[in-house]
């Protein structure tokens, strides 16, 4: 990876990762490298998940209730540990969801013209 | 969680490797070699140990498996050094022994409530006469205080009463006490068995009734449970056993009383004889100074209303706990506080023992915070050592206080224990590990903050580069110089005080008691029958003074009614107002001490004779009566005149005025620390008494006499009661106040010892360690030409800097220390600048030692091997 290419990348915020996690859950369940690729691939290769640092938030997801995880077999006939939301997990991530929208339009919104000037 | 966190963790790890595998595979399928696929995936996932690692904080309960581990680290490093981890224990142990086995003394005596119904409203009452201020009241007293007081719920009155029991082993005096008949209810006191006293039993009338102490009960009576109900004999008399009084009850000021009895109309019509003292709860929201208030009012009306009897006399209010715990608690507040300081040298020796320690361990440190440890696990890190090293000194010192409480009872004589028998109820309870692991607390605390304040001040890195050692040798030397300025201040603190009381013994003992004391033996006779038989009294007197002074090793003897340096009940009971006759007086006068004594007492103390003479044989009752006074009496009432040929008259005989005859210097007739006071001396012909003292002056250890003189007097009279024999010496150091002052002085000053060997250790410690930093400076030095004496004196400088340091520290502190000793002191002040002096030479000379072999080895240092070897 080149320096080039690892500046047009964006680090995740603190916190965001949850609700990326939870986002790439609601159509069904997934095992962790499915949600890591998941994530890079539908951000366009912007947003890069450290791979390790998704094990400890999955954990914290478990922990407190808004994932189930439960043991499979992956698409090539391997074990592997499936995670799937539960309720509470759906509830939550239609609340982040909202929240995140409402938020990023207000940044949005205070952050265009600046854009604007510049280009 | 936690427990299942193995089993999880496989689960994870195995996770994790499934999730490279994968990521490999999709590398592999975009065209890379097998092993760029695999570690640009490595690279991707980062260290799946890490991940492992921060999935199971989210879990909690981490913190306990890192403590194990940290434990277990702990663990490591005390046993890489057992003679450290050994030495710092046993410092420890030390430490917290003195100070718990103290502290148990204390709980015996101060924490632990008295065994009575709340005994925070007790009050104990005395009349304050010109004498002093813990006087008897009169049955007069009693009944008015009674009647007129607003501010107690019950008042009552005791007095300390020897009885005569006879059994199969000839008569015995035994100790027993006179109340009134709400006594034990004042107190708040159920008997184990039978009844308390009922009222009215009290009166002359009622039948004699008698309550035993449980000691008593289990001793004499088997325990017997039937006994209540019974009769026994006392005084020749029979009394009626109606109760028995529970195991943990009593009540000091009658010492270990075995027989209760009521007062029986005791001076009911004489208000002028003083028998008693007083014990009164009070009245709920009544304050003690209302109540004191409220008795000096009532005694000022008494002494208007009988100024014959009351004149000159007022109230003294006190709790009881002050009444009875007063005179232990200064000694033990300064023992307390000697155990603590001695616990403090230790705990500073020990953290500079862990300074040294750490000081070896920087590499270690560096390298561990280097490679991510955290300040904070650093911090707990030292925090577990310190504790570690607490919880073991705190085991072993525990054990140690366990096993020797019971040693450490018994090295209580038992006369001090009859006056403090509280202290009989010393024993193991929860409060004493209790104090122990408080004081193991903070002992771990100041192990965990030595080496952790001296590490902060390091600049980390630093600890990494090699052979850099002078910046932290400075550091270290700072550190290590405080702890021992502040070991040797502490040290100071103590030898002062163990100097000054030391020094208050000695004077005590040799206090001038205006009588020789070594060879006097002294024997207590009593004679059975009726005490006023004048002629009997007399007939034994004098067969006892010619048999005695004939026997092997005895020079001379005399009789006295009480002896000279008592203490205690038969000392304050002892005095009677006199005034000199011709002279108008409002009252009966002043008071004196009352002595009778017989022909050749004063002979045989070598008491000094100022004005006129002794008493002879011809002084008796066929002649008018006279009297001896001391010198204090003298000028009290005579002035610069000679009191010679005066007359002076007693309160209880007014019709028959007492010429003065003679003037001896002031006899310590009372304790020790009696100031001078009045005393009378009437011939023992003209006030005779069935219960004396009998005084020897030997010519032999007295001792040896005593065997035979007591052998002698059951041989005059085969049913007299003989008890007290004692040399005047041992007389003397085994009463309460040289007790008192000398157990203080003794454990003080083996604290103190103990100190000076820490301090001075700790001294030796710093100075050897910092000869050993500085070995390459003395190499550069005295490779260009520095002589030794100059190495020497390099070296003694810093130790002299140190010890004048802590010296003058801990002088500072002594001023304020001493104020906590200043009523156990006696005959010095608080800055004597004796005791000073000597105890600045012993230190400084101690600590100058200490340093000497150090600046020794700096002396011997081989430029070229000290230069090399960096």
């Amino acid at each position: 990876m080149s320096t080039k290419e690892r500046k047009e990348q964006l680090e995740l915020m603190q916190g965001t990762l949850d609700l990326l996690i939870l986002q790439t859950l609601a159509p069904g369940h997934a095992h962790g490298h499915a949600i890591a690729r998941m994530i890079e691939r539908r951000s366009d290769e912007v947003l890069q998940v450290g791979h390790g640092s998704l094990y400890p938030a999955l954990q914290r997801l478990l922990k407190s209730g808004l994932i189930a995880a439960e043991d499979g077999t992956s698409e090539n006939n391997r074990k592997a540990r499936f995670y799937r939301l539960t309720a509470r997990g759906r509830k939550q991530l239609h609340a982040e969801t909202s929240k995140w929208q409402r938020f990023s339009n207000a940044m949005a919104r205070i952050l265009a013209p600046v854009a604007e000037e510049k280009s | 969680m936690m427990f299942g966190w193995g089993r999880r963790r496989k689960q994870l790890l195995e996770e994790i490797e499934e999730h490279i595998k994968l990521e490999t595979q999709e590398n592999l399928d975009a065209g890379m070699s097998q092993q760029a696929a695999r570690r640009a995936a490595m690279r991707k996932f980062g260290n799946p140990l890490t991940a492992a690692e921060d999935s199971r904080d989210v879990w909690g309960g981490v913190w306990l498996e890192r403590l194990a581990q940290d434990v277990r680290y702990a663990l490591r490093q005390l046993r890489r050094n057992p003679e450290f981890a050994l030495t710092a224990v046993t410092v420890f142990a030390l430490g917290l022994f003195a100070s718990t086995a103290i502290y148990a003394f204390v709980d015996a005596a101060l924490v632990k409530p008295l065994p009575y119904r709340s005994p925070g409203r007790l009050i104990a009452l005395y009349e304050r006469i010109p004498v002093g201020d813990r006087y008897h009241l009169s049955y007069l007293d009693y009944k008015e205080w009674r009647r007129r007081n607003r501010v107690f719920s019950s008042l009552d009155v005791y007095r300390p009463e020897s009885v005569t029991l006879r059994g199969a082993g000839g008569a015995e005096e035994v100790s027993g006490a006179l109340v009134s008949d709400g006594f034990f209810g004042t107190l708040g006191v159920a008997p184990l068995l039978g009844r308390d006293f009922r009222r009215g039993e009290e009166e002359p009338s009622a039948v004699k009734t008698v309550i035993l102490s449980y000691e008593s009960w289990q001793k004499r009576f088997a325990a017997d449970r039937g006994v209540v109900g019974r009769s026994t004999t006392i005084n020749g008399a029979p009394f009626v056993i109606v109760g028995v009084l529970p195991q943990d009850f009593h009540f000091a000021p009658v010492g270990r009383a075995e027989f209760w009895m009521t007062l029986r109309g005791r001076c009911k019509d004489n208000f002028g004889c003083f028998p008693f003292y007083g014990v009164a709860r009070l009245k709920d929201g009544v304050s003690l100074s209302a109540a004191a208030e409220n008795l000096t009012d009532i005694s000022r009306e008494l002494a208007q209303e009988y100024p014959k009897s009351n004149r000159d006399r007022t109230s003294t209010v006190l709790p009881l706990t002050e009444a009875i715990l007063g005179n232990i608690r200064p000694t033990l507040i300064t023992l307390l506080s000697g155990a603590a300081l001695l616990c403090l040298i230790g705990f500073v020796n020990v953290s500079s023992l862990l300074l040294v320690k750490t000081e070896s361990r920087r590499r270690e440190i560096a390298v561990r915070e280097a490679l991510g440890a955290s300040r904070l696990r650093l911090t707990r890190q030292f925090m577990i050592e310190g504790f570690l090293l607490a919880g073991c000194g705190l085991a072993l010192g525990l054990a140690v206080t366990l096993l020797s409480l019971n040693v450490l009872k018994h090295q209580i004589p038992a006369p001090a224990l009859a006056a403090m028998p509280y202290l009989e109820a010393m024993q193991w309870n929860a409060r004493i590990p209790l104090f122990a692991s408080a004081i193991a607390i903070v002992g771990g605390l100041l192990f965990a903050a030595a080496p952790m304040l001296h590490l902060m001040r390091l600049n980390v890195y630093e600890g990494l580069r090699e052979g850099d050692r002078s910046s932290s040798g400075r550091s270290w030397r700072r550190s290590g110089a405080s702890l021992v300025v502040v070991e040797l201040a502490i040290t100071m603190v103590l030898l002062v005080s163990a100097g000054l009381l030391a020094k208050s013994f000695y004077r005590l003992l040799h206090v001038d008691t205006g009588i020789a004391t070594d060879r006097l033996a002294v024997i207590h006779v009593v004679r059975l029958g009726n005490w006023e038989d004048a002629a009997r009294n007399i007939a034994l007197e004098r067969e006892i003074r010619s048999q005695l002074s004939k026997l092997p090793g005895v020079d001379s003897a005399g009789v006295t009614g009480e002896l000279a340096l008592g203490s205690g009940e038969r000392f304050t009971s002892r005095f009677v107002h006199f005034r000199v006759d011709g002279r108008a007086y409002v009252g009966e006068g002043n008071e004196a001490i009352y002595q009778t004594v017989g022909v050749g007492y004063f002979e045989t103390v070598r008491a000094r004779l100022t004005a006129g003479r002794f008493f002879s044989v011809t002084d008796d009752s066929s002649r008018a009566p006279v009297a001896l006074i001391n010198q204090t009496m003298a000028r009290q009432e005579f002035g610069e005149e000679s009191a010679l040929g005066k007359r002076i008259i007693g309160q209880y005989d007014p019709e028959h005025p007492i010429e003065v005859v003679g003037v001896v210097a002031d006899v310590k007739d009372g304790p020790l620390d009696l100031k001078p006071t009045p005393a009378v001396y009437i011939p023992f012909d003209q006030a005779t008494t069935n219960d004396f003292y009998v005084n020897l002056r030997t010519s032999q250890a007295p001792g040896v006499v005593l065997l035979s003189a007591a052998k002698a007097l059951r041989q005059i009279d085969p049913a007299l009661i003989v008890d007290e024999e004692e040399t005047m010496t041992d007389r003397i150091s085994n009463s309460e106040a040289a007790y008192l002052h000398r157990s203080a002085a003794w454990v003080v000053g083996a604290f103190a010892g103990m100190a000076l060997l820490l301090g001075v250790v700790g001294l030796y410690g710093v100075i050897s360690y910092s000869v050993t930093q500085r070995r390459r400076e003395i190499g550069v030095r005295m490779a260009l030409g520095a002589q030794r004496s100059a190495v020497y004196r390099l070296v003694m400088r810093e130790a002299i800097y140190l010890s004048v340091a802590g010296i003058v520290g801990g002088l500072l502190c002594s001023f304020a220390a001493t104020t906590l000793l200043r009523s156990l002191l006696f005959g010095v002040t608080r800055w004597d600048e004796g005791t000073l002096f000597a105890v600045t030479c012993i230190l400084l000379v101690s600590a100058l030692l200490a340093s000497y072999l150090p600046a020794l080895r700096a002396t011997r240092v081989d430029p070229v091997v000290a230069l090399r070897a960096e």
